[in-house]
């Protein structure tokens, strides 16, 4: 500890004392409060010192830990090497072959449970085995899903679809001299609207339907860009009802375009 | 009906149905015994082989179901068809000890286990291969798990008795579905 006046050192006199005390039996460890000890400890410092310095703290936690271990060993079971010990010093021969026989009764157990972890082994090489085997294996209607799905409203229809269907309608288009898409929202309005009133008509649309002639590459790709937005806006779900079946755009059932219709 | 016209019937059954169909259903819709229909099927399946077909009649989950042959799963899986994931070894464990012990409640999977399976619970329900099948008479209700028909499909079994017996268990601690 480091040279302090002995005012400054007596909160800290204090809780080793009380920690000797608890050590030696002479104070009962239930009726010590710990918390109470330290924090009067803590106020007495505050008082003499205002604010503590680092190498004081030190002490006080020190003292402070003291106490609290020296409860912690009258009030908590002993650990399990005080037991071994207590045996060696001359504990009886009953208790000594009752430790053995139970130590004995958990290797037993330890042992069973090991040899059925090992059974389950076997199980489990078999079902491994069955596993690789019948992935191979594919029942007649087994779902047929594209590994690139866009996380679509639709469940039915991912945009690898959608970019297909795309590209035959774009190879049907007459070629433009200087083609241009224009990028202004006013234009993606107009073909989410053409797209809303197409579906208005008929409840469902065919996704070629959607392409109204006269068609060049840049309207196609703009109301592409609109179909992919109200998609987007989860306005409309793209389905399909059937595998290589006619790609059908709709209302997303109960929102706020199918309500209007 | 003579026997080539329900040979074709429960063909078409079979391959109509969206999973396993029953030997005891095909019977109920073609008004035929049973041993019939399982003979049927038997010529059937002989016919495929002989024929060097590419498809099959298994008997999985309690049915028949028509399936690829697996030499085949190479073209097949092109065709972008899902292809299911291998389980990892944890949930193999898992679903043994389930497979044999059901129905058992979580800590007694950790007890054999000797960790924790709550993700891989979690995994194997999600994939179908498991299912709450009740509640423990016990402090806290745990729930008990069991296999489910998908489990049966997956390791291509009829049943849970096709699974082979476990070797050297002592029967105390294997006490549930007659191994």
């Amino acid at each position: 500890m480091k040279d302090a006046p002995n005012e400054r050192l007596q909160p800290i006199r204090t809780l080793e004392e009380l920690a000797r005390a608890l050590e030696r039996g002479d104070e009962d460890p239930s009726q010590v409060s710990a918390r109470n000890a330290l924090e009067e400890a803590m106020s007495e410092i505050e008082r003499v010192m205002g604010k503590p310095d680092l190498d004081y703290i030190g002490d006080f936690l020190s003292a402070a830990g003291a106490v609290i271990r020296a409860k912690a060993e009258k009030l908590l079971p002993p650990e399990e090497h005080d037991t071994c010990e207590t045996r060696d010093t001359g504990e009886s021969e009953e208790e000594s072959s009752l430790s053995d026989q139970e130590r004995e009764l958990s290797n037993e157990a330890l042992l069973a449970h090991l040899m059925e972890y090992r059974v389950f082994q076997d199980a489990v090489e078999e079902l491994a085995r069955r596993d690789t085997a019948w992935r191979g294996v594919f029942p007649r209607g087994r779902q047929i899903e594209a590994k690139d799905d866009l996380p679509l409203p639709s469940n039915e229809i991912g945009l690898s679809h959608l970019l297909s269907a795309l590209k035959d309608i774009l190879e049907d288009a007459p070629r433009e001299e200087f083609p241009h898409v224009p990028q202004d929202e006013l234009f993606l309005e107009r073909g989410m609207d053409h797209i809303r009133s197409c579906i208005r008509e008929k409840t469902k649309v065919g996704f070629v339907e959607l392409f109204a002639k006269p068609v060049t590459r840049s309207s196609v790709i703009g109301v592409f860009l609109a179909l992919l937005e109200l998609i987007r806006l989860k306005e409309v779900v793209v389905e399909q009802d059937r595998h290589f079946g006619e790609i059908m755009i709709a209302f997303v059932p109960g929102g706020s375009a199918h309500e209007l219709q | 009906m003579n026997y080539s016209e329900a040979r074709a019937i429960v063909e078409a059954l079979i391959f109509a149905s969206p999973g396993p169909i029953s030997q005891k259903r095909i019977a109920e819709l073609m008004d035929l015994a049973p041993r019939t229909i399982e003979s049927i099927v038997k010529d059937i399946q002989d016919k495929y082989r002989r024929d060097k077909s590419g498809i099959q009649i298994v008997f999985v989950a309690g049915g028949y179901e028509m399936t690829t042959r697996p030499e085949f799963a190479d073209f097949v899986s092109k065709l972008n068809i899902e292809v299911r994931q291998s389980l990892s070894r944890p949930a193999l464990e898992t679903l043994a000890i389930i497979a044999y012990r059901q129905p058992i409640t979580r800590p007694e999977l950790e007890n054999v286990r000797g960790v924790r399976v709550d993700s891989v619970l979690n995994t194997l329900m999600e994939r179908r291969l498991i299912r709450v099948s009740g509640r423990k008479k016990a402090p806290g209700s745990p729930a008990l798990y069991s296999t489910t028909s998908t489990f049966l499909q997956w390791f291509g079994l009829s049943s849970l008795h096709e699974l082979p017996p476990l070797e050297q268990a002592s029967g105390s601690l294997l006490p549930n579905i007659g191994f």
